[in-house]
């Protein structure tokens, strides 16, 4: 397979680059085609390579210790991918890259990509905005783990607390527990759940007063705790 | 306090609870479920009354009555 280096315009990093730059990357790389299952590098590898994905989807997977894995991404064609070695010497890979089907993608020394960020400011933006593409999603992911698993367990926590020792008094359900006794039943702090009832009061999901909560709409607690939560 | 039994003639009221609905007949059990609603297993069955229930779903009340009352999913 031939390689069209004006292809290369599509790749978000190289979006700038003149021809020639183009004509010297394919130049310089190596078009290395496996098969589905294999793999273009493995966890803890030195990371001697970049890759640009010209065929085929690869994802990107990383295990712990015990072997459990995580995928961190999919890479679709014309995505740059395993650049960090570019940007430092000694990096090895932080995750395996695994092919989704037949694929095919240029391989270019971390070296030569470097020696190209010297003088080459497109380049260097490109990757960071690559890089704060990357942190922005792990930023939210890592939010969404953190937060939204208290937020389930907490209103699950009142929910179950309301089934036992919640009162109906003029058609809303009241829970004759204070915060501290909230935390405890839940396993987190006082000010997870301070700060987490505040957001639900300001919903008007709830109303927190001395020593009770009483429950403005019951059916959005239930919402939260089964993790169906349109907003 | 007050006995009921299994009783293929009583008949599902709007004020019940989802709690007395399904204790008093269990085979609405698959209405709930037909019509998307987290009541089977919920928390709250015993503070939410039929009526609510259509409210918080926006199903027409008379219809879920008689579906609960036909005691199908259809």
């Amino acid at each position: 397979m031939k390689i069209n280096p004006t292809d290369l315009n599509q790749v978000d990093v190289l979006k700038d680059a003149p021809l020639e730059d183009l004509n010297l990357i394919v130049e310089k790389s190596i078009l290395r085609s496996i098969e589905e299952d294999s793999f273009y590098f493995f966890q803890g590898d030195p990371a001697k390579y970049a890759y640009i994905l010209v065929t085929g989807r690869v994802k990107l997977v990383q295990s712990n210790p015990a072997g459990q894995q995580v995928n961190l991404r999919t890479i679709k064609q014309w995505e740059m991918f395993a650049a960090l070695g570019a940007i430092r010497s000694d990096a090895t890979y932080p995750v395996a890259a695994q092919a989704l089907e037949p694929s095919s993608a240029l391989a270019i020394e971390s070296d030569v990509l470097r020696e190209m960020m010297q003088t080459r400011p497109y380049l260097n933006m490109g990757l960071m905005q690559l890089m704060t593409g990357y942190i922005q999603e792990m930023q939210n992911r890592y939010r969404e783990l953190a937060t939204e698993k208290v937020e389930r367990r907490l209103a699950l926590t009142i929910l179950r607390l309301a089934s036992q020792v919640g009162i109906k008094s003029q058609g809303q359900i009241e829970l004759p527990l204070s915060q501290q006794d909230i935390a405890e039943a839940s396993g987190s702090t006082i000010y997870t759940v301070s700060r987490t009832l505040s957001e639900w009061e300001k919903r008007g999901l709830i109303e927190t007063g001395r020593g009770r909560i009483v429950m403005r709409n019951p059916h959005g607690l239930v919402e939260i705790a089964e993790g169906i939560e349109s907003a | 306090m007050y006995l009921w039994s299994m009783n293929e003639d009583v008949q599902v009221q709007s004020h019940w609870t989802v709690d007395e609905t399904l204790r008093r007949v269990p085979q609405t059990a698959k209405v709930f479920i037909k019509y998307k609603t987290q009541c089977v297993g919920c928390f709250l069955q015993k503070f939410c009354r039929i009526k609510d229930v259509a409210e918080v779903y926006q199903v027409n009340l008379d219809e879920f009555l008689k579906s609960l009352n036909d005691k199908k999913g259809e």
